[in-house]
């Protein structure tokens, strides 16, 4: 007990109340009780409410820190700057706002941290405006239904399970499964359509080498421009990365409160329910399911509640969310998948089995669903694609069946070499979304027999042959299909372009 | 509210661990002050000291009219160790006060021994 330093305790405390007393303002303000992990604790207070910004009285100057765990006689406090300025002792005022950060389109183009501070080197940033971190969802009345296309490019998903603008779609698959893979290429689809949507991308507790990658990347693809890139790595404190999803969306909510269309990007929610219980357990919540503390659903609930299809009297614009969960060992009733997914207005899984069959994006057919974007889904490729996420499933069934080797009639056959098709078909590198009329003829040509005659391994020759003769020989058709606008009937002049085109691009690639 | 033996308990705690008596004094007083409980000062002291001594650190102030040589230290500290087995170290602080007159006034958390001159005159009525 060497290191004890106790000699005169009733003085010590005397003179510490004396010397506290002297100091001003102590009414008004509370007081740290204790400080340790980036938290503080803080005694009085009683009028702070949640996520208000605290302004903490240290030797070396303000410090602020944001109230969190609000309890009957103490608050805990995460703290914004170093946590080893802080000490027991110091004063507290309320700063009377709540925790806002820079929003605007000073941003674009830029990498910043969860308090919109820039993180890429260049300038700082001047922005005209703030924005709340935590913010209500804007109610009922204030929104409208999901009705326009959110393309992401990705022929299988704007095909299966087309995602609408405002819409809040669950990216859920285990580790290296294509997950970001589907995010990006999103991202990239809005500058090569030129849809004008703006992307967030929010990376939490991620290897700031990848985000420094992926940032070069869209850089390359010309969609950092309109893309602002919220960065967390593992080494952030766990406050950081908590922050991190709702800073972001006060930066898209921007852009959907102007009229305009924002997407954000969560990579990925399940470290970010990790990094809040982390700091749950600093703050001292009872922990519930799997250790998560008990208000963890509300935690993702009222971050993607703010995601929504704003009404014509609030401009119209648009939030849309691409949340990303990582399963482990694909599955998804662990808690934080299954909070996620009934938040959420579908999900797009992916399967690490197709993903290394090579069927890549893997994503699933049968467990993937799309809820509200049927209404939004571009009418040209509605109409050709109708009954494709059924007949894949029942390709893949029947396939497992096939595997068996028992004798199969002519009309299962038929519908496994279609579903064998339709599967090469749908596979799609990264980095290379697909346009509307592209997604369109690609369909038709498999829909409607023309490549029957293809062998499966050349399906994807077959496939860009056709697009390249398309794209040269009938251009103008080609614009015209792609504003999507239009139905494309069985037999209507378009179709019958297509057809006729795919059935020449068709001839040497038959195996 | 929080009791004054959860104050003392936590605070025993802290410097148990090794937390500067200082430090640990600060908190208190913030907390106690700002609860409008600074007069509660001196029983949340002797709750710590109760506290130590639960923990086997006692603290004992020792009063005489002149310094101690240290052998009479040797006994104060025997005198404390035989009466609460518990007690693993012993923190002596020592109070000069010529009052006192003779002898020595040994104190610690619920305890106390006065051999002092003053006090047996004063009890003598004298
Ligand atoms: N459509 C695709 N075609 C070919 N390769 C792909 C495709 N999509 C993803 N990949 C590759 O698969 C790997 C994993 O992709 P990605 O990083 O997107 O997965 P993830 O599920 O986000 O992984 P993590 O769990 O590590 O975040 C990467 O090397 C990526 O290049
Ligand atoms: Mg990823």
């Amino acid at each position: 007990m060497a290191e004890l330093q106790v000699k005169e305790l009733s003085g010590e405390l005397q003179a510490a109340i004396a010397g506290l007393s002297q100091s001003e303002g102590l009414e008004s303000a509370g007081v740290v009780i204790r400080v340790g992990d980036g938290v503080a604790w803080v005694h009085g207070l009683s009028k702070a409410g949640y996520s208000e910004v605290l302004e903490i009285d240290t030797k070396s100057g303000v410090v602020e820190a944001f109230a969190l765990n609000l309890m009957e006689d103490e608050i805990g406090a995460v703290i914004l700057g170093d946590d080893s300025q802080v000490s027991a002792g110091d004063t507290v005022r309320l700063k009377g706002v709540v925790l806002e950060v820079p929003v605007g389109p000073e941003l674009l183009g830029r990498v910043v941290n969860p308090l919109g501070v820039a993180i890429d080197g260049g300038p700082a940033i001047k922005a005209k405006q703030t924005g709340k971190v935590e913010r209500e969802a804007i109610g009922v009345l204030g929104r409208k239904h999901v009705h326009e296309p959110l393309m992401t490019g990705i022929m299988a998903i704007d095909a299966m399970f087309p995602i609408g603008r405002g819409q809040r779609e669950l990216i859920i698959g285990d580790r290296q499964t294509g997950k970001t893979a589907i995010a990006i290429d999103t991202m990239i689809n809005q500058a090569k359509q030129k849809t004008g949507v703006v992307n967030v991308y929010v990376a939490i507790g991620q290897k700031l080498s990848k985000v420094a990658r992926l940032v070069e990347r869209l850089k390359q693809e010309g969609v950092m421009d309109q893309t602002i890139v919220v960065a967390t790595g593992p080494a952030d404190p766990a406050s950081m990365l908590y922050l991190a999803p709702y800073a972001g969306t006060a930066m898209g909510e921007y852009f959907r409160d102007k009229g305009e269309h924002a997407l954000m990007v969560y990579d990925d929610l399940t470290k970010h329910a990790v990094a809040y219980r982390q700091m749950s357990l600093l703050l001292r919540r009872p922990p519930g399911r799997e250790a998560f503390p008990g208000d963890v659903f509300y935690l993702h609930s009222r971050l993607l509640e703010r995601s929504s299809k704003l009404s014509d009297d609030l401009g119209a614009g648009s939030l849309t969310a691409l949340p990303i969960i990582e399963t482990q060992a694909g599955d998804i009733s662990a808690y934080i998948p299954t909070n996620v997914i009934s938040i959420t207005d579908g999900q797009i899984f992916m399967e690490t089995d197709l993903f290394y069959q090579g069927i890549r994006p893997a994503i699933s057919a049968g467990l993937s669903v799309s809820r509200v974007g049927g209404d939004a889904q571009t009418k040209a490729v509605k109409s050709v694609s109708g009954h494709l996420k059924l007949g894949l499933s029942q390709f893949r069934e029947l396939a497992s069946f096939a595997q068996f080797g028992s004798d199969l009639d002519a009309d299962t056959k038929a519908q496994i070499d279609r579903g064998q098709r339709l599967t090469e078909l749908l596979k799609q590198p990264q980095y290379q979304p697909m346009s509307i009329w592209e997604q369109v003829a690609s369909i038709v040509a498999v829909d409607s027999g023309s490549f029957d005659g293809v062998a499966v391994a050349k399906i994807k020759d077959a496939q860009a042959a056709m697009l390249t003769k398309l794209q040269k020989d009938h251009k103008k058709e080609m614009t015209e299909l792609n504003k999507g606008a239009e139905k494309v009937e069985k037999d209507s002049a378009v179709a019958k372009l297509i057809e006729k085109t795919a059935k020449a691009a068709a001839k040497g690639f038959e195996g | 509210m929080i009791s004054r033996r959860k104050l003392a308990e936590y605070a025993a705690e802290r410097l148990t661990k090794g937390d500067a008596a200082s430090t640990v004094m600060q908190e208190l007083a913030a907390y106690l002050l700002d609860t409008g409980r600074s007069n509660e000062a001196e029983l949340v002291v002797r709750s710590i000291e109760d506290a130590l001594l639960a923990k086997g650190i006692a603290l004992v102030t020792v009063t005489s009219a002149r310094a101690l040589t240290s052998d009479a230290k040797a006994s104060v500290e025997q005198l404390v160790r035989s009466e609460f087995s518990q007690v693993s170290d012993v923190i002596l602080r020592e109070e000069i006060d010529v009052s006192v007159l003779a002898g020595v006034k040994v104190s610690l958390a619920g305890a106390q021994l006065d051999t002092t001159a003053k006090t047996k005159l004063e009890k003598l009525g004298v």
